[in-house]
């Protein structure tokens, strides 16, 4: 179960008896469309109510379970500014953060993180230290994959032009990666939205970056050093392609905790 | 067709079979494919993606991944029939090419899923007494 789930799950059961208890006492009988609607209304109907912030959070994790974070943000800023100072309040803040955070917005996000770390009690301490320094780091690979991504369009674009009267036929050091790369998107048929994405990046992108090489070094003969030159700049670029690849999908973590962890983890 | 060409031919086809064998053993280990299972303790064959006892996959992968190489292999006999040696050398430098690529890919995805694996033992039965 996802960390969203469970905190939806635990939010569910939470709650004492009562109109409010019921709407989220039965989130797992109805469709999480049907839930927020009836949790919406009770809202309205006690906006002054204090378990008002929860429900608000309740269906923002609601739709961050559906993926919807176009509809959790409205939520997560309503509760952050209605219930302002409240645990709910500062859960709302967190929220918005983690949005921000999704969108590449590091600076507001970390600029949230550590208010919250300066909260009193030592939950908001350390959720609001752990999340900033965590969304810093993903500041730095965000910045890293924005170069990476850039280095490798520029040495695109100037081994194509380099290239550019014998771009046909396609080299043939192409069709020696071409079982590779049909196995590994074979491979990615079953996995998860995320890593399916990952891999497919990587076995497309390499067969283009190994098209780029094929048809430059085919087009200007070059001698024994230059060959090993561009070979090791290949290596380096399918690095940089692993690693934006990697970040872009989202799968940092997973892939530290691969590489620490083992397969099996 | 004898002589150099029939051998070429028949290099064609047996780096057809090893291509589709290292395809086939790297595929049915990426994606959960349902395969014969062995199980050692009851004696048994399984079909199953895997199963809840204890069971090697070893017998079922290796034969699958045979028989979709033997197929490779067939397939690549019948369509170099007729032809020139050129055609032939280049089939062969292709395939060999394509194998050395599955088998070092093949074999870094058994390496690295097998090397972090700690193997846990099976519980005693409920009747088991210590000596």
């Amino acid at each position: 179960m996802s960390r969203v789930a469970a905190l939806a799950l635990s939010l569910s059961l939470a709650v004492p008896s009562g109109g409010f208890e019921a709407i989220a006492s039965r989130a797992g009988a109805r469709s999480h469309d049907a839930s927020c609607a009836r949790m919406q209304a009770w809202v309205d109907a006690h906006p002054r109510d204090p378990r008002a912030g929860r429900g608000l959070v309740w269906m923002a994790e609601l739709r961050l379970v559906d993926a919807r974070a176009d509809l959790a943000l409205p939520l997560f800023a309503r509760a952050a500014r209605d219930f302002a100072g409240s645990e709910w309040g500062w859960e709302g803040e967190k929220g918005v953060a983690d949005l921000d955070l999704a969108r590449h917005s590091y600076a507001s996000a970390i600029a949230t993180y550590d208010r919250l770390a300066t909260l009193p009690g030592p939950y908001w301490r350390y959720v609001g230290r752990t999340s900033a320094k965590a969304a810093r780091a993903a500041r730095r690979r965000w910045h890293v994959f924005l170069l990476l991504a850039a280095l490798l369009t520029i040495g695109l674009g100037v081994r194509l032009f380099r290239a550019r009267r014998a771009l046909w036929p396609p080299p043939e050091e192409l069709t020696y990666a071409l079982p590779v790369a049909a196995v590994m998107l074979l491979a990615c048929l079953r996995q998860p939205a995320g890593e399916a994405h990952a891999v497919a990046t990587v076995a497309l992108g390499a067969l283009v970056l190994l098209y780029a090489h094929g048809v430059h070094l085919r087009a200007r003969a070059a001698s024994a050093p230059a060959r090993a030159l561009e070979a090791l700049l290949g290596l380096c670029e399918a690095a940089a392609l692993l690693y934006c690849a990697v970040v872009a999908s989202g799968l940092w973590a997973r892939f530290a905790e691969t590489l620490t962890s083992g397969a099996e983890r | 067709m004898s002589g150099p060409g029939a051998a070429t031919r028949a290099a064609v086809s047996a780096s057809a079979l090893c291509a589709g064998y290292l395809a086939t053993y790297f595929v049915s280990t990426a994606l959960p494919t349902p395969l014969f299972w062995y199980a050692p303790l009851g004696r048994h064959v399984v079909w199953s993606v895997h199963p809840a006892e204890l069971a090697c996959d070893f017998y079922g992968r290796v034969a699958l991944a045979l028989a979709v190489g033997a197929a490779c292999g067939a397939l690549a006999w019948a369509l170099t029939r007729g032809a020139s040696p050129a055609r032939l050398a280049r089939a062969l430098r292709l395939l060999g090419a394509w194998t050395a690529a599955l088998l070092v890919f093949t074999a870094a995805l058994y390496v690295y899923r097998l090397a972090g694996r700690r193997g846990s033992p099976m519980p005693l039965p409920p009747d088991y007494q210590a000596r």
